[in-house]
């Protein structure tokens, strides 16, 4: 016995296969991330408790809250990759102005985050006025930072009874939810308000679709890319001060476990390396879907070496999904 | 007429070179005895020795130190006594930091025979990417020294302290604890760093001596550490999966630091709750002092190493007689002993 499809039914499931596609091309990491999630919870029966939750999300705070710096940037068709660095030195700063220089909290923690900011502001002139392309500028801050956060040290971690006034940064809060995780929600309230409902936003997405079209239209191209890069370090310059809180000390190698992570979260979150397009919110779901990989191979009990084939596994399943959409239009 | 001036000028200089040369002569070469395992006061040199030492290395001759990193307390001491005792003797030292990255090590191996190292003490970040690079310096007559292990101190001397010795020391520090506050039954978290071969015999040894003194003690995993942010985030996620967590034994101090705060932050009894560590911070004395969480550590002598290594290319390079392999002794560190 033969079956024939009519052209009626052979377009509509063509359609519904576009249809399947697009939506896993758009939301393809975040389906692998639900499907993780369901998983682990009915394999370990401990994933969904709220002391989990509200662990993996202080655990992603950090990470998502300099990713949204590095997501700006991306979008302008730039990249940092010394946001980490910057991390670190900021936090070798804030730690030093507090128990070297006895400063009070407030004073410190403006003076680190101001620091990470100037830093941005020093990268963004490099790159817009001296014309240096943005990895290499950047890469070069980076191992200036490192260096500069070593010397200081000598290799040692800063620590002292003084950085429990800034405990409250890590252990504070409403509730079970903790001030890194209040934090995080805000910057990402406070910036997709401003990618989406202001000129800045819109200027900065133009900006990365087309340069030149953006500057023939009258748009400040290098103003608005040094701001970019200031407002990113300054949330990295944050960022190292709530790692700083969260460890009680600071090491001047602190920022180096960030690197990878928050470049992963922001490619895993769609945004495009070529600058122009990107949603804020998966770049947040990414960087906590990161973390759930990590905790929930723990909850599962697998040893170290596993977790980072399970990881890497997780990680190319999902941004093949991406491709998929990308060769299918 | 003017040529043939220049020409004998010319030929003058390199005599005078080559007899500049000529003075330090062929360089001695030690006896390198590896019947036993040697003493710290087996590498003590005598001036005579220093002075042998200085000749050898000549005008451009220099010691050259492949640190692993100059990023942890440990790994910044070694050389940093040595470089301090190289400048008491007027030798001439350079220190490279690998950043903890075995290929990196090849380059810095190379770059310093070519520019004049008599003698180079390694700390090696994996034997089987640097092994070549360290037999070939060899095979140019360059004295391979190593600090941190022993297997690549190829034409050279071997100064460490074992990482078996450490593990062991610190599981013994954690068993005994155990034993005498828990009544033999604990439930344990061993922060590894699997990416070091020989991080990995220190935890493995952590556990075997934990449980020779408390047999009755569960290991509820190895988890990722190294680092204070790993010890931290391992913890926070091994508490969730085995809130019965109340010994930590971590394979250094930095993993520890973050081990507190997890446990901190899981409102466990600082006084019921043990942390073990190994290397001996200054952080990680000032912690055990409190008598909070941080019970006990391990001293690995760093101060000690880098003065050995000092030493040894002293022998190397003065042509005496020393041990192949020299131990470097560890020290048991707890509230009691800083007391």
């Amino acid at each position: 016995m033969t079956t024939t499809s009519t052209p009626e039914a052979s377009t509509r499931s063509r359609w519904t296969r576009q249809r399947v596609l697009d939506f896993l091309g758009e939301n393809g990491f975040i389906v692998i991330f639900v499907l993780w999630c369901l998983f682990l919870e009915l394999a370990t029966q401990r994933f969904a408790t709220e002391g989990n939750i509200f662990t993996v999300l202080r655990q992603a705070a950090i990470v998502s809250i300099v990713a949204i710096g590095e997501t700006l940037v991306l979008l302008t068709g730039a990249m940092d990759v010394s946001l980490a660095a910057i991390l670190g030195f900021s936090g070798i700063v804030t730690a030093s102005l507090m128990t070297t220089a006895n400063l009070p909290p407030w004073l410190a923690c403006f003076g680190s985050i101001g620091a990470g900011g100037a830093i941005g502001l020093i990268n963004g002139l490099v790159i817009t006025k001296i014309k240096i392309n943005p990895i290499i500028a950047t890469l070069g801050m980076m191992s200036i930072l490192t260096g500069l956060a070593l010397m200081y040290t000598g290799g040692q971690s800063v620590y002292g009874p003084a950085l429990d006034r800034i405990a409250f940064l890590s252990s504070g809060g409403i509730g079970p939810v903790k001030m890194p995780v209040l934090v995080m929600f805000a910057l990402y309230a406070l910036f997709y308000w401003v990618l989406s409902r202001t000129l800045f936003g819109a200027h900065l997405y133009a900006v990365g679709s087309n340069n030149k079209a953006a500057w023939l239209s009258g748009l400040r191209v290098e103003r608005i890319r040094i701001v970019t890069f200031m407002l990113a370090g300054l949330l990295a310059g944050l960022g190292g001060v709530m790692q700083v809180a969260r460890l009680g000390a600071a090491s001047p190698t602190m920022g180096d476990e960030f690197l990878f992570p928050i470049l992963t979260a922001v490619i895993l979150g769609g945004v495009s390396l070529s600058g122009g397009k990107g949603r804020l919110f998966n770049v947040l779901i990414a960087s906590i879907f990161l973390v759930t990989i990590t905790n929930g191979m723990v909850l599962l009990d697998t040893s170290v070496n596993a977790q980072r084939v399970v990881s890497g596994v997780i990680l190319i399943v999902a941004l093949s999904l991406d491709r998929l959409r990308q060769r299918e239009r | 007429m003017n040529r043939w001036w220049i020409v004998a000028i010319g030929v003058l200089m390199f005599a005078a070179c080559n007899g500049g040369t000529s003075n330090v002569g062929p360089q001695p070469q030690p006896t390198l005895l590896t019947d036993r395992l040697g003493q710290p006061q087996d590498l003590v040199p005598t001036s005579a020795e220093i002075a042998a030492a200085k000749t050898a290395l000549g005008e451009k001759g220099f010691i050259g130190i492949v640190a692993c990193n100059l990023s942890s307390e440990y790994h910044a001491a070694v050389p940093r006594a040595a470089e301090a005792l190289a400048k008491q003797w007027g030798l001439p030292i350079q220190v490279f930091d690998s950043e903890t990255k075995a290929d990196r090590q090849n380059a810095a191996i190379e770059t310093f025979v070519a520019q004049g190292a008599k003698a180079i003490a390694l700390c090696v970040v994996d034997p089987k990417v640097v092994g070549n690079a360290v037999k070939e310096a060899a095979g140019k007559g360059v004295f391979m020294l190593q600090y941190a292990g022993r297997d690549l101190a190829v034409n050279g001397i071997g100064i460490s302290v074992e990482d078996a010795d450490l593990g062991c020391a610190a599981g013994e520090i954690a068993g005994d604890l155990i034993a005498r506050e828990k009544g033999g039954q604990a439930n344990v978290a061993i922060l590894d760093y699997p990416d070091l071969p020989n991080v990995v015999v220190r935890a493995n040894k952590i556990e075997e001596c934990l449980k020779q003194k408390a047999p009755g003690a569960k290991i509820t995993g190895h988890y990722l550490g190294g680092t204070a942010e790993n010890g931290l985030k391992s913890l926070e996620n091994a508490l969730q999966a085995h809130p019965e967590i109340d010994v930590v034994a971590s394979i250094n101090d930095a993993g520890a630091y973050g081990a507190i705060k997890a446990l901190e932050a899981a409102g466990k009894d600082p006084r019921q709750t043990i942390v073990v560590g190994i290397d001996a911070e200054a952080q990680a004395k000032d912690l055990i002092k409190q008598g909070k969480f941080f019970r006990g550590t391990v001293d690995t002598s760093p101060t000690q190493t880098g003065e050995m290594v000092m030493q040894a290319a002293v022998k190397l390079l003065a042509g005496s007689t020393a041990p192949k392999n020299v131990r470097v002794p560890v020290t048991k560190i707890t509230e009691d002993s800083l007391k």
